[in-house]
């Protein structure tokens, strides 16, 4: 068995791993990221909105190799079709550009190796080395090769799977209210309004939501998650998805060209997301916005801090779950308040019927509001419907 | 006490959404393959959890299935 020594190792290459080996290595680093496919960010397993305020809070320079569409807003479709318009500036964070995943996902490791990272795909962790408490490495396997990886501190970035923080006893573990069940097609030659990322909330999509996103005048991702309790059987989702399609003529006359299908969790942030030697970045530490299932960005500024810290903690020497704490503190202060928040409105919206969707649509597309910000809706519903507002007053 | 959950592999888009979910940490994702380990008590959280209904029990061999349910993840 081969032997590598490394200050840092990331366990995946998805944007929060990338952005990881990314700092680490411009912060002085030695830096090795594993990635277990063949190819960076293929297959894809992502719904692809993302917006641009965003970026521009990663420094990231929009580029036209990632970039697939611009929209103005997104539409906010109830059972019966009430819609709520709302531009991009209210919107919050998911719309504004559609990307390709893949080709962001490749820019973003190829800029981590430009930066002095090594990078290995078609390379497995299968276990991590521990040494009383502390976590000192990675076993892999890399083709037939087995490799012992020894590293001062170990990047959890596995994706959903987050199996690195299990493997090192963080518990990142779900409950059955707190994962969604996600299917999409890429779908050309239908009809859909370019300017607007859609999403259809109500029974179409229990516990969660329907979404359009276009990538082009005549062509979107069409994509579904359901909340995993609202799960009888294997292939709901998919069975959902083909239902809402079939109710929709302008997009049942498109052909589906590309199927994608994964997870989102939905959860309250997790306690821990260090421990020593160890950090978990992305969706492996669960840092998804519970409502709307967006994690591209919250991964990227992760992922950003922990490469830092990972400079820091190499200059003092000091791999203490204590000294990598920083990490913890200070995404939490980025965007802790924010994934509370919105799994809070989640867990309500989850089992919200039908014909409080619709009321609360109608009502909102009818009022003005400044924002969309949790408190602005409710007011504007209570002006309308007294009533509604009860129903949801835990949001407040 | 062996899995006695099943793949199907024609069907399956390795997405991981059964890995992710698993309160045993019983199942790994090889690139394009699904597989579970001796930690699986056949709960079956999975099945339901998979997007495409790829994940089956072994109805042959349902006798090994786990009689409680799972402790952490479940309902």
């Amino acid at each position: 068995m081969r032997t590598l020594k490394y200050d840092v190792v990331v366990v995946g290459a998805g944007p929060g791993g990338s952005m990881t080996a990314w700092k680490a290595a411009e912060g002085g680093c030695k830096v090795l990221m594993l990635e277990k496919r063949q190819e960076i960010g293929s297959p894809v397993r992502c719904g692809e909105g993302m917006a641009k305020v965003w970026l521009n809070e990663l420094g990231l320079k929009p580029m036209s190799s990632w970039i697939a569409h611009e929209v103005e807003g997104a539409r906010i479709f109830a059972p019966d079709g009430s819609c709520l318009t709302v531009n991009e500036k209210l919107a919050g964070n998911e719309c504004g550009y559609v990307i390709n995943r893949d080709d962001f996902d490749q820019y973003l490791a190829f800029e981590a190796a430009r930066h002095g990272a090594d990078v290995m795909v078609k390379t497995m962790a299968t276990s991590i080395m521990k040494d009383g408490d502390k976590v000192v490495g990675v076993k892999a396997k890399s083709g037939a090769e087995d490799l012992e990886i020894q590293a001062k501190i170990v990047i959890g970035a596995d994706g959903f799977e987050s199996q690195i923080g299990r493997w090192a006893g963080i518990d990142t573990n779900l409950k059955m209210r707190d994962l969604n069940s996600c299917f999409e097609y890429f779908m050309v030659d239908i009809e859909c309004d370019p300017r607007y990322n859609d999403f259809y909330l109500g029974s179409a999509a229990p516990g969660g939501y329907v979404w359009v996103f276009p990538k082009g005048k005549d062509c979107a991702n069409v994509g579904i998650g359901v909340n995993r309790s609202k799960l009888k059987k294997g292939g709901e989702a998919l069975m959902y998805l083909d239902k809402w399609i079939a109710a929709h003529p302008g997009i049942d006359k498109g052909k589906r060209v590309e199927k994608i299908a994964g997870a989102i969790s939905c959860n309250m942030p997790i306690d821990k997301t260090v421990d020593n030697g160890i950090m978990l970045v992305g969706d492996a530490a669960r840092q998804i916005d519970p409502l709307t299932g967006g994690g591209i960005a919250t991964a990227c500024i992760a992922g950003q801090i922990a490469g830092r810290v990972c400079a820091e903690a190499v200059k003092a020497n000091d791999f203490s779950a204590k000294f990598l704490l920083k990490y913890d503190k200070e995404w939490r202060a980025r965007f802790e308040n924010k994934l509370i928040r919105n799994y809070v409105a989640k867990e309500k919206l989850i089992d919200l019927p039908d014909h409080i969707f619709n009321k609360a649509v109608k009502a909102l597309s009818e009022t003005s509001l400044e924002k969309i910000t949790t408190y602005e809706i409710l007011k504007a519903l209570e002006r309308k419907y007294p009533e509604l507002v009860k129903e949801l007053e835990d949001l407040l | 006490m062996g899995s006695i959950m099943k793949v199907d592999r024609s069907i399956c888009m390795y997405c991981g959404a059964c890995v992710g979910f698993c309160p045993r940490v019983a199942v790994t994702l090889y690139e394009t393959r699904i597989e579970f380990n001796e930690n699986c008590n056949s709960c079956g959280l999975c099945i339901a959890t998979c997007p495409v209904g790829a994940i089956s029990k072994d109805a042959k061999d349902d006798s090994k299935c786990a009689t409680g349910k799972a402790k952490k993840g479940g309902a």
